[in-house]
């Protein structure tokens, strides 16, 4: 948690500075999608969600503060002949991403992203780390000041000398109610 | 346009450095299924030799061990007597053959590693995967230096009190190891 904080303002006075003059723009939305586990064997999968605020401040850069919760699937196996079920936990997550951000009604952009995850699981420590996120994301503007996004992205969340990962799917919808020249 | 240039490689460069080698890595299921019925009298215990090396996925990430993500001990408990039972599991590091809970209780490497599960006079408990992980939590720094060590252990099941009896079918030990390289 204490290593975000620092990387939140950073980011955006580099993006302020870079662009005050430049066009603005502010949107709110929302996500939820497929929860992917990847080299995981004691989580199935799930379903992710959250929320996250587009902001525009420079040409071609938008950051994108976020909060998301992602529930693994519980795992179900047989073992000795007999039926067991392990709870898959949550991950609770908050965060920024930058992406590119063009114009247009369709828009194809890269983006990148760290955060603050906390893992819990019945039975298990619940621990606090830092992820890391990157992917690709497919936009459509059908009207003016709304999105609507397809994003697959994957997520390392990197744990003593090994790391949980896992692939996200989502559909998202914005309403930008703020744009300035 | 120039901070819109720099900062998204940059995040992707961090987050990469961040995850490093952490990308290659896993969780997996290892079970090893203890002798079935494991009957138990305070006078008669029966021990359950534990070689992890027997199980492909142990044996395949031995070398690449980071952490012993969770561990349970699974199956059917059924209380033979006619008092409550409470029942523990004792772990000894290297292979033991003690045949009373008195011989166990004396031995000072054996350390108690699971429980108290109480079943009643003349039930039958199937035990619950989360439920069992649970039960773990002050025996699993014990477990851990055998997992990471050479997967080579001995496990007793013992009551509480000095008058019991009860077995333990289907019973297996089930652990999720982290690897990677």
């Amino acid at each position: 948690m204490k290593r975000i904080v620092p990387i939140l303002p950073l980011a955006l006075a580099l993006a302020l500075a870079g662009g005050a003059a430049e066009a603005a723009g502010v949107g709110v939305g929302a996500f939820g999608g497929t929860w992917i586990p990847v080299a995981q064997e004691d989580a199935g999968t799930g379903v992710v969600y959250g929320l996250r605020l587009a902001v525009d401040v420079v040409p071609l850069l938008r950051l994108e503060p976020y909060w998301a919760k992602s529930a693994p699937g519980d795992v179900e196996e047989t073992f000795a002949g007999l039926p067991y079920t392990r709870d898959g936990g949550e991950i609770s997550a908050f965060g920024l991403n930058a992406m590119l951000s063009t114009g247009g009604p369709l828009r194809f952009y890269p983006f990148v992203g760290v955060g603050s995850c906390r893992l819990t699981r019945e039975a298990t420590d619940e621990r606090t780390e830092i992820g890391y996120d990157a992917g690709l994301g497919l936009g459509l503007s059908p009207l003016p000041g709304l999105e609507l996004d397809l994003r697959g992205e994957f997520v390392v969340i990197p744990l003593d000398e090994a790391s949980r990962k896992s692939v996200n799917v989502t559909l998202g919808v914005s309403y930008h109610f703020l744009n300035l020249p | 346009m120039r901070t819109c240039r720099w900062i998204l490689p940059t995040l992707a460069l961090a987050g990469a450095l961040a995850a490093g080698c952490m990308l290659i890595s896993g969780q997996f299921v290892v079970s090893f299924d203890l002798p079935s019925p494991l009957t138990v009298t305070p006078t008669a215990v029966t021990c359950a030799d534990v070689d992890l090396n027997t199980v492909a996925a142990y044996r395949e990430h031995a070398d690449d061990l980071k952490d012993l993500t969770d561990i349970a001990i699974l199956g059917e408990f059924t209380n033979t007597g006619s008092t409550a039972v409470d029942v523990d599991v004792w772990m000894t590091p290297d292979p033991t053959a003690h045949t009373d809970a008195v011989a166990v209780a004396l031995d000072e490497t054996a350390v108690k590693v699971w429980g108290p599960l109480r079943v009643g006079p003349g039930a039958t408990t199937k035990i619950g995967w989360d439920e069992s992980a649970a039960l773990f939590a002050k025996g699993r720094p014990a477990l851990l230096r055998e997992v990471m060590g050479d997967g080579v252990f001995t496990l007793y099941a013992l009551g509480g009190t000095s008058s019991y009896s009860f077995r333990l079918e289907h019973g297996v030990l089930v652990a999720v190891i982290t690897a990677g390289k």
